[in-house]
């Protein structure tokens, strides 16, 4: 809180206050039918594109694991996870992020919750929270439902690493896991960038655009052949981490500074959206 | 009133929004350096794309995929004792480099084939990406890798491993 907007919370409002924000915003987002598509979207999507894999006789072959959809239902949800993290996911997080704080302009309702018995702290926690669960449910539906696809649809077959090695069922289930595990960092991060504009911008259109305009800005840059420390800085970079899950010693550095990178960026775009929140005049809105 | 209160004068005369701009205005010019050095950066040569490291990932990435084609086929092969070379540059003729992603990478890969008296060779082109992932297309011979698929030792048409293969290697 500033000097100028000192609000004494009642004890009420302090216990729990966050919560039951972050309660309700859940609430309004499983009832909505945007998210309710994307959900649905995100199950039934992978099933859909191996089975339009497994009809004809041609692979994506300028995909990592392409070549080999038809041998292995493993390489399936690692297609799957090289083209969300392109644009898919980057988009899918979105949706809602940018649209969580802007939509009460919208609306013109800031006015109306800013003046109920919530601090303007609990209500922004309240509502990143959910941002952020909302990206993680999203991350794992798509992630476990390409996988099941995969296993369903093709089999669980062995899968050729990229270091030309066999990979057993086993291995290869949990090593799809992980690497699904590793694009939770940078869709947190994506959903942060988000939030920041939802609030900056005061605008949906900006706030669910915004990051997905900026992921792909980063994807041409990191076409090209910049060094490694510029590279590492891109939200992009840590998209690409879990490579090194499938080589052969396996190499996790990526992962680690992918992990970095993206909490960096997560913890300076929340920040900032704060901030700016916290200074805002809602008086004539 | 309702229009009156949504965001025509919430924008007005306050100071989140004067902050708001020159944030923009930050990210605006931001943007703008980055690319403007961009360019000037990757002009430096700081690639991590280099032959030593181009080496070392396709050489055993070929002789793993080599051991499983020969396996589909019918014999038994043990990728330690290939003990499989890769000499790999970039370009042709005055445009040659040992460093750089692109496309126009070739490496010849040679190993001993029946003990350490015959010696093999196959030739790959090489597409190898900034992110230090590489895409290696079979130039030969065309038993080896010159089909996308074979014939296994059980009569089934299969992938065949050594056609073209995509790994990735370690920049950081």
């Amino acid at each position: 809180m500033t000097a100028l907007d000192v609000r004494p919370a009642t004890p009420v409002a302090a216990r729990g206050g966050t919560l039951v924000v972050y309660r309700w915003e859940t609430a309004k987002l499983v009832r909505q039918v945007r998210t309710r598509l994307v959900a649905l979207a995100c199950v039934v999507a992978p099933f859909l594109f191996a089975a339009a894999l497994e009809i004809q006789t041609t692979t994506p072959q300028d995909t990592l694991f392409g070549r080999w959809v038809h041998d292995s239902g493993f390489a399936v949800p690692l297609v799957v996870l090289g083209f969300a993290g392109q644009w898919a996911l980057p988009a899918l997080t979105s949706v809602v992020a940018g649209d969580i704080f802007a939509g009460e302009d919208r609306h013109g309702t800031w006015r109306t919750i800013l003046t109920r018995s919530r601090s303007r702290a609990q209500v922004f926690a309240g509502k990143t929270l959910a941002a952020l669960t909302y990206a993680v449910v999203v991350t794992v539906l798509l992630g476990a439902s390409s996988l099941l696809a995969g296993v369903l649809v093709v089999g669980r077959q062995p899968l050729v690493g990229l270091s030309g090695t066999l990979i057993g069922p086993g291995h290869a289930t949990a090593l799809v896991l992980a690497a699904w595990a590793s694009a939770l960092p940078p869709v947190l991060a994506f959903t942060g960038l988000g939030l920041l504009l939802s609030v900056a911008g005061r605008n949906g259109a900006l706030g669910i655009g915004g990051p997905v305009v900026i992921g792909l800005v980063m994807q041409l840059a990191a076409m090209v052949d910049l060094p490694v420390p510029v590279r590492t800085l891109l939200l992009s970079t840590p998209f690409a981490a879990w490579h090194g899950l499938f080589a052969d010693p396996p190499f996790r550095g990526p992962l680690l500074w992918g992990a970095l990178v993206s909490a960096a960026y997560l913890l300076v775009s929340v920040g900032g959206a704060y901030a700016l929140l916290r200074r805002r005049d809602i008086t004539g809105g | 009133m309702r229009t009156h209160r949504s965001r025509g004068s919430a924008r007005s005369a306050n100071g989140s929004t004067r902050g708001g701009r020159a944030a923009v205005r930050r990210g605006v010019a931001l943007a703008v350096a980055a690319f403007v050095a961009l360019p000037a950066l990757a002009g430096c040569d700081t690639t991590a794309v280099d032959r030593d490291r181009v080496n070392a990932a396709v050489a055993p990435t070929f002789a793993n995929l080599y051991v499983l084609q020969q396996q589909l086929r019918g014999r038994k092969v043990a990728a330690a004792t290939l003990k499989a070379r890769a000499d790999c540059a970039r370009g042709t003729g005055p445009n040659a480099s040992t460093r750089g992603a692109g496309d126009d990478w070739t490496c010849t890969l040679s190993w001993f084939n029946a003990g350490p008296a015959v010696t093999a060779t196959a030739n790959y082109q090489l597409h190898v990406k900034p992110d230090g992932c590489y895409t290696a297309d079979g130039d030969g011979p065309s038993d080896l890798n010159g089909t996308p698929t074979l014939t296994a030792s059980d009569g089934a048409t299969v992938t065949n491993p050594l056609w073209r293969f995509d790994g990735c290697f370690d920049i950081s």
